[in-house]
Formats: C-alpha cells, structure tokens, sequence
C-alpha cells in the first residue's frame, strides 16, 4: 500500500466521522459544521471527543451540579426537616450553580471557576452536615442545655463544693460550647449564602450589561474567606472531637 | 478557542489535569489544546527553519505541528489500552483530552521559548548548538507536557508504572514520526531542499548507528576485490555525452589576469 492509498483511506474515513460528527452535533448548525470540517483531518483525536460530549459532562452541556449532591452528606440533608440551614445551603448552592453558567466560557470565569464552586459547595455541605449532626445530638437528653443549667443549680442550692457539681460543670461548659458551635454554623452559613448570592448577581449583570466586574473580586474575596472560616471551624471541632474520643 | 482553558491550561495545570480525568469540559479543553498546538508547534517549527531560512521556514511549520498531532493520534489508542490495563478505565475522550492538554501546554512552552531561539539563530548559532539549543527547547516543552500527565494520573497503584508506559510509546512513535518527517534544521549552505527526506532506515536504525559512532564504533567498510568485479561498461548517455554525476574531478578554475 503506497503513500498515496494511505492517505486517500485516512481522507475516506475523516469524511466518515465528519457526517456523523454533523448529524450528532445539537445546537446551532455553524457549530456542527466547524466541529465537521475540524474532524476532517483530525478524525483520529477529535471525533471520540465530538462523538461522545453529550455523555461527558461538560458545562454547555448539563448544568454544572453542586458536589453536595453527589456527596455522602447529602441524603442525610434530604433526610433532614427544612431548617434555615438545609435552606441556606440549597440557597448556596443554587447561587454556586447560577453563578457559575453565567459566567461559563467567558471571561468572567476565572472569577468562579467550576472547580472553586466545588470546593465552596463542598465546604458547604460538610458544614451543614456537620450542623444537622449537632443538632441531632443536642436534641438528645444527655445534651439538653436547659437540663443541665438546672441540674448546675441544683447541685450549687445542696452540694457547693461537691465533685459532683464541678463535673455537672463541665458537662454544662461543654454543651455551651457544642450549642456555641451549632450557632456559629448556622450563622456563618446564613452569611455565605447571602454573599454568594450577591456575587451571583453581580456576575449575571457583568455578564448581560457588558460591564466590568468592579466589586465582584471584594465579594470573591470575602466568599474564600468565609469558606476558609467554615473550613477551620469543622477543622477545630475534629481535632476536638478526635481529643475527647482519645481521652 | 476558550481564553479561559487557555489560562487554566498555563496557569492551572493540574485543574486541566482532573478535568480531563473526571471527565469534565474536556471538548473546550481539547479544542483549545489542539489551537495552542497548531500554534506554538508551529511558531517553533519556523524558528527551527529559520536558520536555513527560504522556503524551510514554511516546511518546517508544516512539520513540526503534524508530526506531533500524528503522533498524539497514532499513541491514543495505546494510551487507552495502556490505562486500562493499568487500573485506570477511563472513557477514551478523558485520554485524548487529557494527551491533548499535555501537548498543547508542551506547545505553548515552545511558543514562549521561540523567540529566545530566533535571537540565539539571529546571533549566528552554529549548526550543532543551533539543533542543541532546539533539543533543549523541546526537553523544557516535554517537561512541562509531563506536568499535566501526572497530575492526570491521580494517585493510585500503577501512576508511575503508567506514565513511564505512556513515555515510552509516545518517544517510539514520536521519534518515527519526526524521522519520517525530516528534515527541521537545515545547514544554510544547502541549496536543495526536499520537504521530506528520502527513506534512510528508521528511528531505531538511527539510534543505535549513533550510539556506536558515540562510542567510537564503526563498521568496516566493505573492500571489493577488482579481480572478482564483473566488467561492466561505464554508462554513456545517448550521443556519447559522459554523465556527469557530480563526482568526477573537476578543473580548478584559473583566475584571468
């Protein structure tokens, strides 16, 4: 087989991929011919690429899914009655979700690239995770705050210097610091949602109004910082939840 | 062509990487790839034949970009083969995005250093350290296109195992590829130039007659007796017009006073 059969039978099966890649393709036919003609002489590497993008996950495609969805915390959240933060979390994450197709394929996007929605959404979702936990826990009677404030005052009315009362004390000190950590949660997520909503929408009107994104870079900031501020707190609580275990 | 791959592409390498591992946005990534290869290869290939100048330039950006993507096009299926075998059944659009992205970030590392080139060339690099100045180039390219690779290659049993599997057959058949695509760097004292070298061998028979003249080993030239030769005519062109075939010694010209 010469050269020349060679290359008539590459050409042969270039103009193959290329009528199937123009018969696949969706959307606007310009996009289906240019994706054709490019299959043309690169059949070998662009055509399993064309062929099969309706498969793969790609923006244009399906739109972009929190990874709390996809996360083991999430049918726990499901599970859970609505609650501020399980709607301050799908707040978050529909924010994310917006945000990150109006400014996909734009220059707009190293703003909030796919895979800092990611981490934001994964953050997110560990935290209210984390928060469904403690409340789970501090609706037990063990851990009743209102219980062991009482009990607290009892035993300071009979016993003032028993051992009893300083470990009711201590068991007191850490519910506070349990129901302390439950709030925290709950407000830091009320904050972020609220922020990344404010990006989402200055993203959405950057994008429509042409116009610079003066101010979104202040918010983005502010958004990494509360989501460093999450992530330390979980953190913190491991690293306690890891002492007390060893303990 | 997405200015925002094209970013991530220089920027992010190993964000590229686990999109095209996790199987995400590799059609904007491989579009992009493929522009930044056309580009960049391109752009090398016509400072490489710069120093011939004339109509190399133009062959040799020709050349270098199809040499790459023929080779990336010849290797896919391999790697595909080489990942499943090795742990990773990844679909085939992850491995070609993720070759591509390898190839176009190794592209763009070309783009950059061209222009350092063309001043080495412009300065009058000579022949050898004008090829050694490009192999380097393309040794810093190639550095940055494993960048991408590995990060691909999550962590997991068989990463190195696979890498070196996927460097493997990407030099066997890259270097075939550019070898049947010679010649890049041409001396400029040669007044012919072929767009592509007559058949001499292949890539191996190359590699292994340089390694032995690197070791000062050389073959014996073949001594033909005269005796046994049969007699055989010298050939006269129609006319009796001796041919002359560029080796017959020639006349020094005399200077006129």
């Amino acid at each position: 087989m010469s050269l020349r059969d060679l290359a008539l039978l590459y050409l042969l099966a270039g103009v193959a991929c290329a009528v199937a890649i123009f018969r696949s393709t969706p959307g606007p036919r310009a996009r289906a011919l240019g994706s054709a003609a490019l299959a043309l002489p690169l059949w070998p590497l662009w055509a399993p690429i064309a062929l099969t993008s309706s498969r793969s996950g790609k923006p244009n495609a399906a739109p972009w899914t929190p990874s709390a969805s996809a996360s083991g915390s999430a049918p726990r959240t499901k599970r859970a009655a609505r609650s501020p933060i399980t709607d301050a979390a799908a707040r978050i994450e529909a924010a994310l979700r917006e945000g990150v197709d109006a400014c996909a394929g734009s220059s707009l996007e190293s703003l909030l690239p796919r895979d800092a929605a990611e981490r934001i959404s994964a953050e997110v979702s560990r935290a209210a995770a984390r928060h469904q936990e403690l409340s789970e826990l501090l609706g037990r009677d063990g851990f009743d705050l209102a219980v062991a404030e009482r009990k607290v005052e009892e035993l300071e009315r009979s016993a003032p210097s028993g051992r009893a009362l300083s470990t009711a004390r201590l068991h007191l000190e850490n519910v506070r610091r349990l129901v302390a950590l439950r709030e925290h949660d709950a407000r830091a997520l009320e904050e972020l949602a609220d922020l990344v909503q404010a990006l989402r929408t200055q993203l959405v009107l950057a994008r429509f109004a042409g116009s610079s994104v003066e101010g979104a870079g202040g918010i983005v900031s502010e958004v990494w910082a509360r989501v460093e501020g999450l992530g330390a707190a979980l953190d913190a609580e491991q690293h306690a939840d890891a002492f007390l275990q060893s303990a | 062509m997405s200015a925002a791959v094209l970013s991530r592409l220089l920027r992010d390498p190993g964000e590229i990487a686990a999109s095209c591992r996790e199987d995400r946005d590799v059609r904007a990534i491989a579009v992009t790839s493929l522009l930044s290869i056309l580009a960049g290869a391109a752009a090398f290939g016509g400072v490489i034949g710069s120093f011939r100048g004339g109509p190399q330039i133009v062959y040799a950006a020709l050349k270098v970009p199809l040499a790459l993507l023929a080779t990336l096009a010849v290797c896919a299926p391999a790697f595909h083969a080489l990942c499943a075998g090795l742990g990773r059944a990844w679909p085939m659009r992850s491995i070609i995005a993720l070759s591509l992205a390898s190839a176009g970030r190794s592209a763009l590392v070309l783009l950059a250093l061209s222009p350092a080139l063309w001043l080495l060339y412009d300065r009058g690099l000579g022949y050898h350290s004008a090829a050694l100045a490009a192999s380097f180039a393309y040794a810093i390219a190639g550095l940055a296109a494993l960048g991408v690779l590995v990060r691909g290659l999550d962590r997991g049993p068989g990463r190195v195992l696979t890498a070196l599997s996927f460097m493997l057959v990407f030099f066997a058949v890259g270097g075939q590829t550019s070898w049947i695509l010679r010649p890049y760097l041409v001396r400029p004292r040669t007044e012919h130039i072929p767009f592509v070298r007559a058949r001499e061998g292949g890539f191996a028979d190359a590699l292994y007659m340089s390694s032995r003249s690197a070791r000062d080993v050389y073959d014996e030239p073949e001594r033909l007796d005269p005796r046994t030769l049969p007699d055989v005519p010298t050939f006269q062109a129609p006319g009796g017009w001796q041919v002359d075939d560029g080796t017959a010694p020639r006349a020094l010209p005399v200077r006129q006073p």
